[in-house]
């Protein structure tokens, strides 16, 4: 094709508009028609082994309202419902895969297999609940400042114990030519809990909201009582710098801030205080007392985010790492490597693998042990706060039914591991199906 | 972690400096404008697996501002 000054002129548009849609994340088809907007629609079925499943619905809406000006709208609908962990002892730490309990005698015990399958374990609370969200954004062009972009959102998320409300903005400024796109981003979440009332429990075990010292734990026989609704508050920030490397190489780097205040723990999650027990040769815990998980109020998380995209002709390579410190001393080392590959313009396979390798937060015990009658000011068995390891692996397949249309099939399994031992390893199934169109 | 603050700030300052990489003009940035090669293909892709990990692992985050907006972490 002769290069022209119109055609060159088109040339120029689509290619900057690839960029910009780069830095925005946006998702281009039909790099040579126009597009005033596009729906997306997603169906989501999780499932992990004999625990939780959630079927979640989301729509998607992006449309131009005038020139370089767009409205986007996000709806989200979920289902959860399962047996999920309460934090509660599980495995002694001597016998990996058994369940230690204490008998009237209080110094011998009985030990069952900690079944996968089975929901009544005393380690386990059943939950059923739904989920109604929705995202606003409203995006513009800033061009006295820099020919930069401006977008506002706003959303709220409602559950039947937890209401959340954010806002926020993000600034958007292609610098060196349009070959690099420098991002600032800054949000703020409200939240609220509304717990229902406090965990029931049956026989002799007690119930304590408050840590009491550990040689009153005995005497502690507070019902359950009516928990008040709460409030968290999240402020974030992000800086992101996006660069154009080579024609089919393009680089990510991010920093990005929370600041959460407010009340943090979980208020189904439950710590059994124990005491070491002796029989015989045999040694396990007897739990003598459960409370209610303690985190502290604040907390500093922190994370840089690299990512890198090579193209050739049919694939792309996508890379990424995080690194994820905060004040709670909990790491994370993430890796996600995703390769697309296209079979002419009307179907692709997408394979990726993702590793996350989790260090725990300073407060996280698998139990709080009372033998030397002190106990801590903050605890708590949340596994999801321990030593975890993650491995994500799947498929996803899309046809390109015609250049505005494309639908897509995603298959994922995933496998977390507990390093400490405090639950045997947990393993999911999840199919994710998508229909995008574009208008 | 000082030194990982130290490591990110220099791929920063490489990325920015503008001198170890080519000068791509706008017209050839063709393989970049493609579906694959975008930074997010599938904004609702990416919601649904930031959700998930949100709700199973203490780590969250860095692809942008924000997080959570539910109860379940």
């Amino acid at each position: 094709m002769q290069l022209t000054a119109a055609n060159a002129r088109k040339q120029l548009q689509l290619a900057t508009r690839g960029l910009l849609s780069a830095s925005l994340g946006l998702h281009v088809h039909g790099v040579a028609a126009e597009v005033n907007g596009k729906m997306e629609m997603s169906n989501l079925y999780y499932a992990e082994e004999d625990r939780v499943t959630v079927n979640k619905t989301q729509f998607y809406s992006r449309t131009e309202i005038s020139e370089e000006q767009f409205a986007s709208i996000k709806l989200v609908f979920d289902t959860m419902t399962g047996a999920t962990p309460n934090g509660r002892v599980a495995l002694s730490p001597e016998q990996n895969s058994q369940v230690t309990v204490t008998t009237a005698s209080g110094f011998s015990f009985q030990t069952q297999s900690a079944d996968r399958s089975d929901s009544n374990a005393p380690w386990l609370s059943n939950f059923t609940d739904t989920r109604v969200g929705t995202d606003l954004e409203y995006e513009f062009p800033l061009r006295r400042f820099l020919n930069s972009t401006f977008t506002l959102s706003g959303g709220v998320s409602t559950e039947r114990d937890y209401r959340s409300l954010n806002s926020g903005a993000r600034l958007e400024i292609p610098i060196n030519n349009k070959r690099s796109t420098f991002t600032l981003g800054s949000s703020i979440n409200n939240d609220l809990i509304e717990p229902e009332d406090g965990v029931q429990l049956q026989g002799t075990r007690f119930q304590c909201d408050d840590p009491i010292p550990a040689s009153l734990v005995s005497l502690c026989t507070k019902p359950p009582k009516y928990f008040p609704s709460r409030n968290k508050i999240v402020n974030s920030g992000f800086v992101g710098l996006t660069q154009i490397w080579n024609q089919s190489t393009l680089f990510q780097l991010n920093y990005s801030y929370n600041d959460i205040n407010g009340y943090l723990s979980d208020p189904y999650k439950l710590v059994s205080f124990t005491r070491t027990l002796h029989d015989g040769d045999n040694v396990g815990l007897d739990e003598v007392a459960i409370f209610k998980e303690k985190r502290p109020d604040k907390r500093l998380t922190e994370s840089v985010y690299f990512k890198m995209i090579k193209t050739l002709p049919k694939d792309a390579l996508h890379l990424s790492y995080r690194l994820f410190w905060d004040s709670w001393q909990l790491r994370a080392n993430t890796l996600h490597l995703k390769m697309y590959r296209y079979f002419d313009h009307s179907k692709y396979i997408m394979w990726h693998i993702r590793a996350n390798y989790q260090m725990p937060a300073w407060f996280y015990q698998k139990t709080v042990n009372v033998d030397s009658y002190e106990y801590p000011k903050y605890f708590s068995a949340d596994h999801r706060l321990g030593p975890q390891t993650t491995f994500t692996t799947g498929v996803k397949i899309g046809l390109i039914t015609n250049r505005r249309t494309e639908t897509s099939i995603k298959l994922d399994y995933m496998e977390q591991q507990y390093r400490d031992g405090v639950l045997p390893g947990m393993r999911v199934f999840i199919a994710q199906f998508n229909l995008y169109i574009e208008i | 972690m000082h030194k990982t603050k130290y490591i990110a700030a220099t791929l920063l300052f490489i990325l920015v400096s503008g001198c170890a990489y080519e000068k791509v003009k706008p017209w050839h940035r063709d393989l970049l404008a493609q579906p694959q090669a975008q930074l997010v293909p599938d904004p609702l892709e990416l919601a649904s697996d930031e959700h998930i990990y949100f709700s199973k692992e203490g780590a969250f985050g860095g692809q942008g501002a924000g997080g959570g907006g539910c109860g379940c972490n």
